[in-house]
């Protein structure tokens, strides 16, 4: 069972193509914070899960975080008998308030 | 550190003390923080926190932390239905709430629905919630 995270931010259409560069820019720069913090928080075993954690743009305005390997989401988030070791969600939850400025940000300049 | 502590305390306060979820998960709250004890009888409900982060002023101060929890059933079955039952009790308990304890306040929302299935030696364990984001002032 595999587990993503989907980054996106609706209203950015109605922004102008150099607004929307700067806001892929971010979109881009928080994706892979986000891989890079799931990476860090990762149990490592053989080290498959850590180096499981994949980062795309799926368009200029939306980043994907994931990861295959079929048992992540039982660290993530636990088993009858095993305490998660949350990986994504804390890596997100992190990313949030930069993410959140950094568009506050480029829409002030507006 | 307060926040985790409060809202820790609040969940399990809210949820051991409704007649409604003692009659699916027993009268003895089978309410666990992050583990349920080895041979725990099912189901049970166990909360974790997840993640979160402060919100600040624009000084060091915090105003509240943004956290996340997870909160589920876990049970054996072929299906959820009975766990949903279970998950749904939960959702009304937890869902636009608010509530006060020592270590702090807390509000409530749920953020995403969660469903799990684990395979352990052909057995099938069931895991049905949500995640829900507390933000959570210290008191």
């Amino acid at each position: 069972m595999s587990i993503s995270i989907k980054l996106e931010y609706n209203h950015l259409p109605r922004l102008s193509a150099a607004m929307r560069r700067k806001a892929s820019e971010v979109v881009r720069k928080v994706t892979f914070e986000i891989r890079d913090g799931a990476a860090v928080r990762s149990r490592v075993d053989t080290g498959n899960m850590k180096g499981g954690w994949k980062a795309e743009m799926e368009s200029d305005l939306s980043g994907l975080v994931s990861n295959a390997v079929s048992y992540v989401a039982y660290h993530e988030f636990g088993t009858r008998n095993i305490p998660a070791q949350p990986m994504a969600t804390p890596a997100a939850e992190a990313a949030r308030p930069g993410f959140e400025a950094a568009m506050k940000q480029i829409a002030d300049a507006a | 550190m307060s926040e985790l502590a409060a809202g820790a305390k609040w969940i399990y306060g809210v949820l051991t003390t409704d007649a409604t979820l003692q009659g699916y998960i027993g009268a003895t709250a089978r309410v666990y923080d992050t583990l349920a004890p080895e041979n725990a009888t099912m189901p049970f409900v166990t909360f974790q926190y997840q993640g979160g982060y402060d919100v600040r002023t624009n000084g060091p101060a915090r105003i509240w932390a943004s956290t996340v929890w997870l909160v589920k059933a876990i049970g054996t079955g072929s299906t959820f239905a009975t766990l949903q039952t279970i998950a749904g009790r939960v959702d009304a308990l937890l869902t636009g709430k608010y509530g006060s304890n020592t270590a702090g306040q807390v509000w409530c929302v749920r953020e995403q629905p969660f469903q799990l299935l684990e395979v352990d030696a052909g057995v099938q364990y069931r895991h049905v919630g949500g995640l829900y984001r507390l933000w959570i002032r210290e008191a």
